[in-house]
This record gives structure tokens, sequence and C-alpha cells, in this order.
């Protein structure tokens, strides 16, 4: 017996759906375990870097991030954690906050529209949805 | 009997794709949209879940929050607040409906706690001016200069004519320890009227939900551990809420502490409107949990600066409101409403049972 017209897009339906779920499985699994480092720049991420493991040999680096204004503001990354180096804003806190290395913490230079996040899973933050502070 | 197997084996395909597809479509209505926006002096944070009509409400409750900094921000010249202290001494401002209605509210929460919490504690939070890298203790003398001037009941209040006038030259309005609540309130509004019906929204960490999230199940928040720093912990605990506003004071957040913690005392950013320093009732924070979140914003405070016992006292005569206070000794002492409410998450503090 030939296969219909009608059976062959069924099967091409099934094997279709199969593929995408599989590559959607995936790229979802990539992020698990991993921090990610989102520089936030008036809204807008400008940088989204991986955070270091510990682990691994020290990386650590330096971004230096140009605000609107014309300041500036130097985030260093590393595998001890995220802060910010320098800054010419007018109170200069950001440089101030302590460093952050958990999941949900952020440091914010509010005179530069600036928010540094590490976003990921952690084992204190996993389940929760916002911090009240 | 081929054909009819193959015709049951058509159906069920189809039947499958049609449930998927319609499955799809409706998981695919309820999106996600976040916005951030820098207003009022500090981060703000929209999670708004919905269909296209949620992404609109979202540009509707932003714009909302912006109209509310023009009106109230200390440091826009143009703002209500800006007007109405230059004009100290000398002559009633006509201000926004917003703005008189946020006065008008800060002032019944000056009459009902005897002036704990004062909107006219402008002049002492500009004499410390705790942003400034520079800043330092000011001397005392100048401190009680600056006292003098503290008043809520020397601010007159016309309702006919949507004025605020304040009776002595020097004396300045500061809303923000409210009007960040009442953007809060504002915003909520706005997603409700437009339907939204599961959101999350973060002032400055002020919290406040909208429903629970998408599934039904209830927004867990956590409290900031208020020594984080120290005790390498993000948070002393955790609440389930919906529909609900959570909104802290302490004297951890950044505004303050790194700055002065050279000099080794922790000089905070809350004021007490009776001595012109920072606070010293014995807590390290306050939390509020409630409907509205001016209300909580105020209560908050009002808590922080009162201090535990005649704190606890001031809320729950007024009821409606639950509340957190967490000592210097890193007790937690919670209302009767959160007995089962609050979540343990962090084995340094002590959560005495009320």
């Amino acid at each position: 017996m030939k296969p219909k017209i009608g059976d062959v897009f069924v099967y091409i339906f099934i094997i279709l759906l199969v593929g995408l779920s599989f590559i959607g499985l995936k790229t979802m699994g990539n992020h698990e375990g991993k921090l990610m480092v989102q520089v936030e720049l008036d809204g807008s991420i400008i940088e989204s870097v991986e955070m270091p493991g510990v682990e691994t040999e020290r990386t650590a680096r330096e971004i230096r991030i140009d605000a609107v204004d014309g300041g500036y503001n130097i985030v260093k990354i590393s595998a001890d954690g995220v802060e910010i180096m320098d800054a010419d804003c007018p109170d200069r806190l950001c440089v101030y906050s302590p460093s952050i290395k958990n999941p949900g913490q952020s440091i914010v230079c509010i005179p530069h529209k600036l928010i540094v996040r590490i976003i990921g899973q952690g084992t204190e933050n996993e389940a929760l949805d916002d911090t009240a502070s | 009997m081929h054909t009819k197997l193959r015709k049951t084996l058509a159906l069920s395909v189809l039947l499958i794709m049609v449930l998927t597809f319609v499955i799809g479509c409706t998981i695919g209505n309820t999106r996600e949209y976040n916005r951030d926006l820098f207003a009022l002096d500090t981060v703000i944070t929209l999670k708004v879940f919905g269909g296209r009509s949620a992404k609109k409400a979202l540009d509707k409750a932003a714009e909302r929050i912006r109209e509310i900094e023009d009106h109230m921000s200390p440091t826009l010249e143009d703002s209500d607040v800006s007007k109405i202290n230059r004009a100290a001494g000398i002559e009633p401002v006509k201000v926004h409906e917003d703005t008189f209605y946020v006065i008008k509210r800060a002032l019944n929460y000056g009459k009902l706690t005897g002036g704990v919490f004062d909107i006219t504690i402008g002049p002492i939070v500009n004499l410390w001016d705790i942003k400034s890298e520079k800043s330092k203790i000011p001397d005392e003398n100048h401190i009680k200069d600056k006292l003098s001037l503290v008043d809520y009941r020397k601010v007159r209040i016309d309702e006919d004519n949507m004025t605020v006038f304040l009776e002595e030259k020097g004396m300045a309005v500061d809303l923000g320890a409210i009007a960040k609540g009442y953007a809060a309130d504002e915003a909520v509004r706005i997603l409700m009227k437009s339907g939204v019906k599961s959101a999350l929204l973060n002032l400055g960490g002020n919290v406040i939900t909208i429903g629970g999230k998408p599934d039904g199940s209830p927004w867990r928040i956590g409290l900031q551990d208020p020594r984080s720093q120290e005790t390498g912990r993000n948070h002393f605990a955790i609440v389930e809420v919906k529909g609900a506003t959570v909104v802290s004071s302490g004297d951890y957040e950044r505004y303050m502490v790194d700055v002065y913690e050279r000099t080794g005392e922790r000089y905070h950013h809350i004021f007490d409107p009776r001595t012109g320093y920072p606070a010293q009732s014995g807590l390290m924070v306050s939390t509020i949990i409630s409907a509205s979140s001016m209300d909580a914003d105020a209560l908050s405070t009002i808590l922080f600066i009162m201090g535990h016992e005649e704190g606890f006292k001031t809320i729950e005569d007024l009821g409606n409101y639950e509340a957190i206070a967490v000592t210097l000794d890193k007790d937690v002492y919670i209302t009767e409403g959160l007995k089962d409410g609050l979540i343990p998450s962090n084995d340094l503090y002590n959560i005495i049972e009320p």
C-alpha cells in the first residue's frame, strides 16, 4: 500500500514537532547553572556577559560604560563578583555599593541610568519573584 | 478496514493539531511585558502579564509615574514641591490634584502620629545631605536651627483653591516617604482599569502586585536582609502575596550606609522629626503588607521611627495592615495576621510568635 499524500504531511508535521521541541529544550537548558552579568543603560541592555566560574582561573575584566550624559562607569567582572570600580557621577554611590555575585542582585547608578544585574538561577533566590528592600 | 483505520488516525492527528494550536494561542496571549524606568529618584521595574492590551496599559502606567514625578520631585524646578518650597513664608501655591491629595494624606498621617510622620522634614534632609560624597554629620546647633522649621501643622492647605502654603520661610516639604507609594497605587489603578490581572511592580524596593502569577499561584517576595554584607544572605524571610504591596523602610539602603560607615556609625536616611537625627528606635528594618502602597509607604516609615512596640500599636489600631519589625538583635516581630504567612528563610533571624 502506497502512503497517501495526507499521511506524508502528517509524518513531516510530527517529525518537525519533535525536532522543534528538541531544539527548544536544548536552548532553554543552556543557561542552567550559568550566571550572566547584564548591563542596562537607560532601559536597554547594552552588555550581557557570562560571569566567570569560581573554578576557572581569574578572568577579571573591566568594562567602561559611556553614560548618556557623557559620563562613565567602570564595571569590574570577576569570579569574585561584580562591582563598579570608578564613575564620575555626582554621588558615586554605585562605587560605594558592595560587590554583588548572587542572581537577582544589582548595582544601580541613578544619575547615569545604569543597572548592572546578575541573572541566573541561584539557591536562595530560586523560587523568588522579587525582593522588597 | 485500512481506510477506516487511516481515517481514525487522520482524525486524531487533526484533533491534536487543533488542540496544539488552541493551547499555543492561549499561552501566546498571556505574554510578559517588562519596562525599566528611572523616575522618582530611583529605579522602577514594571512586569505585566497579558495580551496586547497589557503592553498599552504598561505604557500608560509608565507615563503616569513620570507625571507624578514631574509634580512631586524635589529636584525638578517646575515641580509643585519646588514651587511650594520656594514660596515658603511668601504665598500659597496652586498645585496639581495629585500633589494636593498626597499632601493632604501625609498631613493626616502627621496628625495620627503626633508628628512622627512629618513631610516638612525637608530642611533636616537637606542639611544632612545624605547623597553627597562629602557629607558629614552636621553640627548640633545647625540641627536645632533646622528642626525649628519642621512642623506639619504649619502647612496650610486650601481645598477650594487647591493651594498649599508653608507658613515660615525656610520650611520645605519632602514627599520622599510617600510619593513612591502613591505612584505605585496609580500605576496599579491604571493597569487594572485596562484589564491587567497579573503584574509585579518594583518602585525602588517597594513591591506591588496585581493578582497572583499568571498560573494563579501567589508571588513569592524575599525581604531584604538588612545586614546582607555581614551575613552574606539576601533575605531575612519570605512572604507570599496576591494583589498586595510589600514596603520596607530600613537603615541599610544604599544611599546612606556606605558613605557613613567609615565613621563606624550608621547614619541612615530616615530622620526622626522629633530629634533631627536618623531614627534610633532599635530597628534595622520595618515592613508593611497592605492593599494600598501609599499607606504602606507611610506606615513603614512610621513603624521604623516609632519602633516595634509603639509602632505595632498604631498599626493594629488602624486595622487592615500587617507589619514586620526587625530589631538590631535580629529579632523579627510580626503582627497576628502573619503568623502563618511569613516563611523563614534565614536562621540568623529569630522570628517571634505574636
